[in-house]
């Protein structure tokens, strides 16, 4: 069934100057799915997250959300973007969790959340609120509405943050490397936010260096090794993989 | 005690500095972000332009750009010009310059993240930048814009280079005048004051913004 892919990258490609960061990538995303991707610094997986969220241009390559079309090759290759209204489109139904959560400083939590849904969305304001203070009880930050970032502690912000991304009901939640700026003992928090994000079949994109989470909780895993997807599978699949440079990555984190 | 005497035409002499430290701030400002947001411009036709005029308006003094203002639009335009007129012009056009580089460091200083998030989030670039930067912007650029509302404030002493009879002027007429240094030292009382005025309304807006960290 078509409609249940609700991202498509095709043959995507991007360039920083002369490195060849992304070359050739295919992802495909189903509605529900967990899908988890690992690999090494520098391997592009933030680079893939930032085309697909419009933070950076692909060279070539076709991306696809929700059935609209991003960008798309022309027929010498180059990747043409949709018209600028449509970007905007696109965009709302998709969500990034950045690893330094991003909040913005001059605003209390809530105002945080409601945010977009009230000057992107033109949501009334009364509306915006309710939907916010749902979303921070139920992320157990429910005291917190009226602070401001600062006051937060770093797995308050990120988890913050979730719940600012949530507020639009992205049809996709992508989270770059969510728990790297957390102390240890903060990354549980945020982890578990994600895992009841899960239970409840919300369709995410998780790069995490957590390798305990990723094989509990994803329903495909993806490694990808300079600008390659080296391959993808079941948590099953890819921990018990035989492929040399997998098992090589993976053993750094066997410890 | 001659000041007394004299304390309507140095308040006189006040109020036009006074007019032209407002009429400066009023058009320098948004000149200024302007400006600051064509000079981050990529394209080099607009840029190049935009370091000219920063490079003039701060490499040459402000003395000979009001004697400038005040020349060359009638002999070289044709176009007859005010002093007044020629005063607000020079030091707009220079203020603008200084506020436009404060407001390119402040506007500098955010981290791309709150750009990016502002994007992702589904704000226009018009959105993220009212909403989300620049309040930021303007918290970060008070320590620096006060210290240039003061100069501005002392500055006012040059326009009467050009004939206009600020608080300078009328404190230099008096004193030759009246053979005394009274007139000057109450000229730089009355700085003083304006000058404690206008580092109180910054302070009082930097408590203001001080309810939230970077
Ligand atoms: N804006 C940029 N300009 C130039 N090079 C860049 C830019 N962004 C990323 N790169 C380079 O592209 C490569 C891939 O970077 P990317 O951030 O996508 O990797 P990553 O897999 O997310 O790594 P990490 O695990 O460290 O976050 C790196 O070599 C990086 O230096
Ligand atoms: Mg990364």
């Amino acid at each position: 069934m078509p409609s249940d892919i609700v991202l498509s990258v095709e043959n995507l490609a991007k360039k920083f100057g002369t490195l060849e960061v992304l070359k050739s990538i295919h992802l495909t995303v189903r509605r529900g799915e967990v899908v988890v991707i690992i690999g090494p610094s520098g391997s592009g997986k933030s680079t893939l997250l930032r085309l697909i969220n419009q933070l950076e241009q692909a060279d070539s390559g076709n991306i696809t959300v929700g059935g609209q079309v991003l960008c798309k090759n022309d027929p010498q290759g180059r990747s043409v973007y949709a018209a600028k209204a449509d970007l905007k489109a696109i965009q709302l139904k998709i969500g990034l969790v950045f690893q330094s959560f991003n909040l913005f400083p001059h605003f209390t939590i809530e105002r945080n959340i409601t945010e977009a849904p009230v000057h992107v969305l033109g949501q009334p304001a009364a509306q915006a609120k309710t939907k916010a203070s749902a979303l921070l009880h139920k992320l157990g930050l429910a005291e917190k509405a009226p602070n401001y970032p600062f006051q937060l502690s770093g797995g308050q912000q990120q988890r913050a943050a979730i719940a600012r991304a949530l507020a639009l009901e992205p049809e996709v939640l992508f989270f770059d490397e969510p728990t790297s700026a957390l102390d240890p003992e903060l990354t549980g928090e945020v982890l578990k936010v994600i895992r009841q994000l899960a239970a409840e079949h919300m369709t995410m994109v998780v790069v995490t260096h957590e390798m305990a989470f990723a094989r509990e909780l994803a329903d495909r895993i993806i490694f990808m090794d300079q600008g390659v997807i080296i391959e993808e599978g079941t948590p099953e699949q890819v921990f018990n993989s035989t492929h040399e440079r997998t098992r090589q990555f993976l053993r750094h984190y066997s410890e | 005690m001659v000041t007394f005497q004299i304390l309507p035409y140095l308040l006189e002499g006040t109020w036009r500095a006074l007019q032209i430290f407002i009429l400066t701030l009023v058009f320098s400002i948004p000149l200024g972000i302007v400006i600051a947001r064509l000079r981050q411009s990529t394209v080099r036709i607009i840029q190049l332009p935009v370091r000219f005029y920063l490079l003039i308006m701060r490499g040459t003094p402000l003395i000979l750009q009001l004697i400038f203002f005040m020349y060359f639009p009638p002999f070289v335009l044709g176009i007859p010009i005010g002093r007044f007129t020629a005063v607000i012009l020079a030091f707009s056009l220079n203020y603008a310059a200084y506020f436009a580089e404060i407001f390119r460091g402040g506007l500098e200083s955010i981290p791309r993240g709150q750009f990016e998030a502002g994007h992702v989030l589904g704000f226009s670039s018009g959105q993220t930048f009212t909403r989300i930067i620049l309040p930021q912007v303007i918290k970060r650029i008070l320590p620096p814009s006060a210290s240039e509302a003061m100069t501005l404030i002392k500055d006012t002493a040059l326009a009467q280079i050009i004939g206009v009879a600020e608080l300078f002027r009328a404190a230099q007429n008096s004193t030759s005048r009246l053979v005394s240094i009274e007139p000057i030292i109450a000229a730089g009382v009355i700085y003083l004051i304006l000058n404690s005025l206008v580092a109180l309304v910054f302070s009082r807006f930097e408590k203001k913004l001080s309810y939230y960290r970077h």
